[in-house]
């Protein structure tokens, strides 16, 4: 079987038991890796209703038959577990170095379960597995956790880690590797805090057999057309910020906890003001010639000071204009933080903005707080970022996530997403789409399940109305059905989705890796299947209809001035649509024809 | 005259294609594998992560490697000025690693290697920011700036 190692990595944190067994062909197959194969895993063996903090919740990291490969974009794994924010299935996937090494070292999957006495990390060295102590890095940052793990003798050790965010369960803790690459969403940084685990150190120095090489050698042309295009120039230059622009133009730049889609500052949080203020350098992950990363600093002059990887689009807006705050310097700073935490920037934005707007209510006081609160305090914003991460004073209750809160102070309709996760950055409102989207995703408000933007707004590769319903179900089941596949596969979505051919692309390089022919259409057969399983998982846990919703700000009041202006999300009338094409029944189930179909057990 | 690849770091992103690519040309016969551990280039980081080397042989002029080898496995072309490593002499001992400055030599399975510039090179067709190049020795000199040592 090339593309894949071959091997699955268990590791009890309970009785200190390590071992290896084979990967059967038949579930790399059905499920690929990622995304797919872990979800299959955790399907296959959770105590589906454990807690989700408990020793016996399942942490899966895996790559796909794709990582490391000459697929564009390769260089990607994922997190797979049962999350502590969503009470769902989730997977939340991360590039840098980290998941390369991984893949060397000769494994596709690691499992961890159980939990440690004490803290731990685990040092994978080839076939020398170990768990050793981690007192000594308990309690570090994520910065210094992989300085310290990397100085004297692991200087060619990559690793993931934890922050005092995973260490105090932070519900929207992150898992971050290398420099600032974080596994951000759903909080599987809590569940690997839960276990114990402060760190996975890794270093290999085995390959990745492929079948068929000259696909990848023509890809290196593709790739260089890729870089060459025009969005593809647009996104090495000024990185995912880029979308700041397009989402302001199009009004739907969540602003202010999602009041409005359009951000007065936001030429003052831009792509071009990063590059203006704060940019080092460019830079990739491993096998990626996109060159989307940014590595930053902050001025010497300024008030805030730092320096580390960002921010990226998602966190201009949940740290930006999602809190109102217009300001470059003080965004950066929140994100480093957050980075250093190890904690999701766009839930910590969503608990921010969900707390801001109680605060003008007053439904938090600066007795809850011990402090003000007002929109655009970053100041303020900052003390609550650390609390959180430290679950100190308010913090302990924000923590909790943003729904949590929500309820709590009496006004559930203020927290902007759904499942218990917060919204990404696009407002639904002027992309309707994306509503359906969030709101049928299997993990709640994330934009990593798939994204509508490329056909909704750039009108790629035919213009749609992005405000109606006509349309939308077919249009997000097959993103969805795509990015499933995508996640799977161990590459990133962005090549494949500035293409209009990408999927048939990732189908040529899918076959070239593993020997196995596929075309377009079985890819998104697979997605399907894997985008079932989910769906299938979170129904044994009670989840149907009755939680696929969005807030009334997105369904009932209407879009404020500019494009789109006084639209509202029709979610019922996509919803009945989209779960008789999903073959799924009236509550949103899937049915057992359906499932029987996809080939799920 | 010699050929070589020149690095130039202003252009590097740290993706590391050219480590993986430079691994497929030197996979065991019959086998396509990337493996950057057997790669004849290899990409580093600085502690503060903000200045990346690619480490490839610069076919010096005196080869410290050349000089520091007890048994003559390692010699300069006289024609190309390319170091070259005869595999069945090299006895593993780690000398040239040690004298390399520049950290372009490596141990695979425990014999020495290091780029000895292939016709075409995959590493330069791989890199898509641009930053390595094939060049005479000559053409260094003229354009200087084409190559700036950098030492991780």
């Amino acid at each position: 079987m090339k593309g894949w190692m071959g091997k699955i990595l268990r590791v009890n944190l309970t009785t200190g038991e390590i071992v290896t067994e084979p990967l059967d062909p038949r579930l790399a197959q059905g499920y690929v890796g990622g995304r797919g194969l872990g979800t299959k895993l955790l399907y296959d063996e959770l105590d589906i209703n454990c807690d989700p903090l408990g020793p016996e919740n399942m942490l899966i990291f895996a790559t796909g038959p794709l990582t490391l490969t000459g697929a564009l974009s390769s260089g990607r794994y994922m997190v797979v577990t049962k999350s502590p924010l969503t009470g769902t299935i989730c997977s939340s996937n991360s590039g840098g170095y980290f998941p390369a090494a991984f893949k060397t070292a000769g494994y596709d999957v690691l499992i961890l379960t159980g939990k440690a006495e004490r803290p731990v990390m685990l040092v994978i060295d080839d076939d020398r597995v170990t768990i050793e102590d981690a007192a000594s890095i308990w309690g570090m940052d994520t910065k210094e956790t992989v300085s310290a793990i990397r100085s004297e003798k692991r200087k060619d050790f990559y690793v993931a880690c934890i922050g005092p965010a995973g260490e105090n369960l932070v519900r929207y803790a992150a898992i971050m590797n290398d420099d600032s690459r974080a596994a951000a969403r759903s909080g599987v940084g809590a569940v690997m805090g839960s276990k114990n685990l402060k760190a996975v150190a890794v270093r290999g120095t085995k390959g990745v057999a492929v079948a068929d090489p000259e696909v990848f050698l023509k890809s290196l042309v593709i790739s260089d057309h890729v870089k060459e295009s025009d969005l593809g120039i647009a996104f090495g230059e000024f990185g995912t910020p880029l979308f700041v622009d397009v989402m302001n133009a199009n009004n739907i730049m969540p602003t202010k906890n999602f009041q409005y889609g359009f951000f007065e500052d936001g030429d003052v949080i831009n792509g071009a003001e990063i590059i203006d203020r704060t940019l080092v350098r460019g830079k990739s992950c491993y096998g990626c010639s996109m060159n989307c990363g940014r590595n930053t600093r902050l001025p010497e002059d300024s008030k805030y000071q730092g320096s580390g990887d960002g921010p990226e689009y998602e966190t201009c807006y949940s740290l930006g204009s999602n809190i109102l705050v217009g300001d470059l310097d003080a965004l950066t700073k929140m994100n480093y933080i957050c980075n250093e935490m190890g904690m999701d920037t766009m839930d910590a934005g969503s608990v921010l903005g969900a707390v801001m707007e109680l605060y003008e209510m007053g439904n938090i006081t600066d007795t809850d707080l011990g402090y003000s609160l007002e929109w655009g305090d970053a100041d303020g914003s900052i003390r609550l970022l650390y609390q959180i991460a430290h679950r100190e004073g308010f913090g302990d209750v924000a923590a909790q996530g943003g729904e949590h809160v929500a309820v709590e102070y009496g006004a559930p309709d203020v927290f902007m997403g759904s499942k218990g996760q917060g919204f990404a950055g696009y407002h639904p409102r002027g992309m309707v789409g994306q509503g359906l989207l969030y709101a049928t995703s299997p993990e709640g408000g994330n934009h990593t399940t798939g994204n509508t933007i490329q056909r909704e707004i750039n009108g790629i590769p035919e213009p749609m109305d992005p405000f109606t319903a006509e349309g939308k179900p077919e249009l997000v089941i097959s993103r969805q059905n795509e990015t499933a596949f995508v996640d799977s596969a161990g590459v990133c979505v962005f090549p494949y989705m500035l293409m209009d051919n990408g999927i048939e692309l990732l189908a040529e390089f899918y076959t070239a890796a593993t020997g196995l022919k596929h075309t377009e259409g079985d890819l998104r057969r697979i997605g399907e299947r894997i985008f079932n399983l989910e769906r299938e998982f979170n129904r044994r846990l009670g989840f149907a209809k009755k939680d696929d919703t969005l807030p009334k700000r997105l369904t009932e009041e209407p879009h404020t001035p500019g494009i789109g202006e006084g639209n509202v999300v029709p979610l019922a009338e996509m919803l009945d649509r989209y779960y008789s094409l999903r073959g799924w029944d009236l509550d949103g189930l899937p049915t057992e024809g359906t499932l029987e179909s996809l080939g799920i057990e | 005259m010699s050929k070589r690849i020149a690095f130039t770091e202003e252009n590097c992103t740290n993706c590391h294609l050219c480590s993986m690519y430079c691994s497929l040309v030197f996979s065991e016969q019959g086998k396509y594998e990337y493996r950057p551990a057997i790669s004849r280039i290899r990409v580093s980081e600085s502690d503060d992560q903000r200045t990346y080397a690619a480490h490839v042989c610069l076919q010096c002029a005196e080869p410290a490697c050349m000089d520091a080898c007890p048994v003559g496995a390692i010699t300069k072309d006289p024609h190309t000025g390319v170091v070259g490593i005869d595999s069945w002499q090299c006895t593993g001992c780690e000398s040239c690693v040690d004298a390399c400055e520049f950290d372009c030599v490596f141990m695979v399975e425990d014999v020495a290697v290091k780029c000895e510039v292939c016709d075409d090179p995959l590493c330069v067709k791989a890199c898509a920011a641009h930053a390595l190049h094939l060049v005479e020795d000559d053409q260094v000199d003229e354009q200087g700036e084409l190559y700036r040592e950098v030492r991780i």
